[in-house]
Formats: C-alpha cells, structure tokens, sequence
C-alpha cells in the first residue's frame, strides 16, 4: 500500500469525457446524486482590444477531474464531530460508518465537495481509492477507466518529481487549507487559483 | 432560500433566545432583587423547553441520529463538537434549576444543593454565552468567506440578545398580567432598563453586522455565486421582510416597555409583547433562513 496516496491529473489531455466519473459510479455502486468523483467544466473569455485597436477573443476551457484528494491536513477531518472522518495508516481518508452521524459538517467545509452524502444510508460517502483495487495491485477504478490517461495514482511524492508540483490552478482552491495529494500539470490555458477570469458551468453535474 | 435547513434555523434561534433569557433576566436580577424575582417567574422552565426542544429539533437534521453520542468526540479541533457539548450544558444547567423548583423536596433531601442554585445559575448563563460562541464558531468556516467573519457573531449574538430581550420581556408582562395584585407597585424600573438594554443591544449587534455583509456582498466563487445573487434569486421582497419584522417587533417592544418605565415599572402589556415576540422571531427565522441559503464554498 502507497503511505501518502495521490492522484495526478493531465490537464493538457483530458476531454472531459466523464468516463472517471461514471467508472467511480459504477465501481461502488454509487445511487443517484452520489458522485464520489466529479469533471467540472470551466472556462471563460472575452473580446480583448489589441494595441491597433482591432478586438481578439481570449476565450478558453478546460476540464478538471476531481475525487477526494486524500488531503495531508484535510478540514472534513477537522470539522467532523465524531471522528467519522478520519485519516488511515494508509494515507486515505474514510469515513466509519459505525460513527457517522450524517451531520453533513465535512460536506459543508470542504472546499473539494468530496464527501457525498447518502439519503438511503443517511451517512456521509466518499472516494476511498478503491482499496480493495489496490490491495489487489490494480489501480483506482477511475485511472483504469480514463481513455486519454490523464489520470495516474501514486506516491505523492514520486508523482511531484514525475509531474512537477502545480496544484493551483482555478477553479482549484487555495492548497494551504487542505493541502491535498493532487499533482496537476496545467494546460496551455489553465489560469491562475485565485483568477476571476472564468466560472464553473456544469454545477448541476458536480 | 435553503428551507431545507430549518431545524437548524429552530435549534440555533431558540437556544439562542434561551441563552439571552437567561443573561438579561439574571443582570435584571442583580439590580432590582425581589421584584424581579417575581416577575421572571418561570423562566427556568421556559428557557429548559426551548433548550430541550431546540436539541430535539436539531437531530431532524441528521442522517444517522443514533449516533449522535459521538458528537462529543472531538472536542479538540471540532466546533461543532465544542458546540454540542456547551448547548448540552446549558440544557443541563437548567434541567437542575427546573428540578430544584418544581420538586422542592429536592432541596431538603439534598441541602446543599439550595446553597448551590446561585452558582448553577451563573454556570448556565455562562454556558448559554458559550454556545452562542461556539455556534457562530461551527460557521465560520476559512472555506466559506461570507461566514468567516465577524458578521456571524454579530448575527448570532445578536439574535440572543434581540430574541432574549423580548422572550423575558413577555414573561415579565404575563406574570404582570396574571400574578400582580393591581395596587402592588411595579417591577422598577431596573427590569425594564436592562430589558430595553439588551433589545438595543440585539438590534444594534444586527444593524453592525450588515457592513460586514455589504463587505463580502460582491465576493463570489468560482460558480459566481455570491451573496448579492443569492439574495436577488431569494428576492428583495424576502430580504426586506426580513429587515423589516425585527424593527417592527422592537417598536411594538417599545410600546409595552416605555408607557411601563413612565409609570415606574407598573402595567406591562402581554398581548402586545406576544405580537413582538411573534414578528422578532420571525424576522430571524428568516434571517436564519437567508444566513444558510448563503454557504458560498470556495474552490469547486
Ligand atoms: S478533498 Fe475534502 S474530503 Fe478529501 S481529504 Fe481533502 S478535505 Fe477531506
Ligand atoms: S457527516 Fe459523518 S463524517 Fe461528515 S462530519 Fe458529520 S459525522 Fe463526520
């Protein structure tokens, strides 16, 4: 097992495709409305007066592929009332089951919008890095599935030196808070975390 | 408007309103002695079952509330948790007050407890004022702006003090009403001082709280959401009602509260401290309401 389990996303090569999405779904059985990874769309753009006084447009978009980040100092945990939420000896944050209240307190806080909650358990859910994949030596069902390999897992720090570090990027927030095992390679186009250049225009998806 | 937070919205405002209760009628106590005694009769009790029942309510919002025991788990970096264990000592507090009256014999059986009453009182109107903290605290998350300021201690300080004014207010004129001979004289006027106080006190607290708002009013996250749109899709109308009920509600306060103080304490008018009770709640509700419609989560 991986001690600090981490996802790395290809920002240059994701077509936003969804399939991560729907494998996660389909691996664990997820209901309707339960999504423990979710493919946010954002983009933006604008007419821009170049210096001879003639108009180009800046427009761009991009696709941002996110599950829990299994974070180092992650606020669902902090927050959590029960100790629920919690960080295994593996690196992955779980919620337990025979704990968890269903106040929605992790939901509220986390800035990922990774715990999902389930009306018919009425618990909190969320990724768990597909364990049981990994305890076989198979990778995550969303790595699997991604027919671009944008997606990869690993050790956290072997991908940082593969990939190079690059975690803020909008819509993305700001990575003192939870500092999450993500490791993103930005597109030609990707903005800066704290850019108001663009918005989010899938909400109803994620 | 997020109304499906509503027993949050009831939990948060009737404890709230128990807490400010509590702090208001004992700082009224202090001064005017016996006659307020009289006049806040009952209070324990009505502050218990707002306690109690706010605590019941608020479990409508869990999945699981069976597990609510674990709630108290994680007292060393949870809010919610530091807020779970001082409403249930405030609750605990008055259970004690409301045994000690109802079951007098209590206090033969137990002597010392009587001689204890003064310092249980204290310790509930401390862990009222703590709960009220520690709720504000649960809110202000550093991933929600808007609530991570000081506009929701404000809000829900003021909301206790505003709430607690007229709560106390109508049982000092219901007792009035029903237990006060006629010819008696009436409460002094130190009751009604500190009453008008913590009305002043709770919609000063309000009115502070809205350059906070103004403040992170344009602020918006990635889904341009924010505190301006949420309010233009609630509705003006929503949001001036609910600028408007509190006001009202202390003006009728006033109409029960100023003729009383002229007449040095005599003549509290119950009816019309029920109507300001009524709109001060309501108001807040669906202040309370707005305040949960308004979770503007940064990042995705
Ligand atoms: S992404 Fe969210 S849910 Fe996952 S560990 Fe980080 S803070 Fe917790
Ligand atoms: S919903 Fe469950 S895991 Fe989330 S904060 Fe509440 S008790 Fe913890």
């Amino acid at each position: 097992m991986l001690k600090r389990p981490a996802f790395h996303i290809d920002l240059k090569t994701c077509t936003g495709c969804k399939t991560c999405m729907v494998a996660c779904k389909d691996k664990h059985d997820l209901p309707e409305g339960v999504k423990w990874r979710r493919v946010t769309e954002y983009s933006g753009g604008n007419w821009v007066r170049q210096t001879d006084g003639t108009f180009a447009q800046d427009v761009f978009g991009y696709y941002m592929s996110i599950s829990c980040n299994h974070c180092e100092d992650p606020i669902c945990v902090r927050s959590c009332p029960t100790t629920a939420m919690h960080k295994d000896e593996c690196g992955i944050v779980k919620v337990d089951h025979a704990k968890c209240v269903g106040c929605r307190y992790c939901e509220m806080a986390c800035p990922y919008r990774a715990p999902q909650f389930n009306p018919q358990i009425g618990m909190m859910t969320k990724c768990d890095f597909c364990e049981d994949f990994q305890l076989q030596g198979k990778a995550p069902a969303c790595v699997a599935a991604c027919p671009c390999r944008s997606l990869t897992f690993g050790e956290y720090d072997e991908l940082k030196a593969r990939f190079g570090e690059a975690t803020t990027v909008a819509p993305l927030p700001e990575p003192t808070i939870t500092q999450p095992s993500l490791v993103v390679t930005p597109g030609r186009t990707a903005k800066a975390a704290h850019s108001d250049r663009g918005r989010i225009r899938n909400p109803e998806e994620l | 408007m997020n109304t499906a937070e509503w027993p949050l919205a009831v939990f948060t405002l009737v404890v709230q309103m128990a807490a400010g209760m509590m702090v208001l009628s004992e700082l009224a106590r202090m001064r005017a002695g016996a006659a307020a005694k009289r006049l806040f009769a009952g209070r324990d009790i009505v502050c218990f079952a707002l306690g109690a029942v706010g605590m019941l309510i608020s479990l409508a919002h869990l999945g699981n509330p069976l597990h609510s025991p674990f709630t108290i788990f994680h007292l060393g970096q949870s809010w919610l948790s530091r807020e779970v264990l001082c409403t249930g000592l405030f609750v605990a507090t008055l259970a004690v007050l409301v045994a000690v009256r109802v079951f007098p014999p209590l206090t033969r059986t137990i002597p010392f407890l009587a001689r204890l009453v003064p310092l249980i009182t204290v310790l509930s109107c401390l862990a009222g004022l703590a709960t009220v903290y520690a709720m504000a605290r649960v809110y202000m998350l550093v991933t929600v702006p808007a609530w991570n300021s000081p506009s929701t201690l404000l809000n829900f300080f003021g909301a206790a003090f505003l709430l607690g004014s007229l709560g106390i207010g109508l049982l000092a004129s219901v007792n009035w009403t029903v237990s006060v001979p006629a010819d008696e004289k009436g409460p002094g006027n130190w009751v009604i001082a500190t009453i008008l106080l913590g009305l002043a006190l709770g919609l000063g607290l309000k009115f502070a709280e809205i350059p906070f708002d103004l403040l992170a009013g344009a602020q918006h996250n990635a889904r341009g959401e924010s505190i301006l749109t949420i309010l233009s899709d609630i509705g003006m109308p929503v949001f001036a009602l609910r600028l408007v009920l509190p006001v009202l509600a202390s003006a009728l306060f006033l109409r029960v509260l100023i003729p009383a103080f002229k007449r040095d304490g005599n003549g509290l008018s119950a009816p019309l401290a029920v109507f300001a009770l009524f709109f001060g709640m309501a108001g807040e509700f669906l202040g309370r309401l707005i305040f949960y419609s308004t979770h503007i989560l940064m990042g995705l």
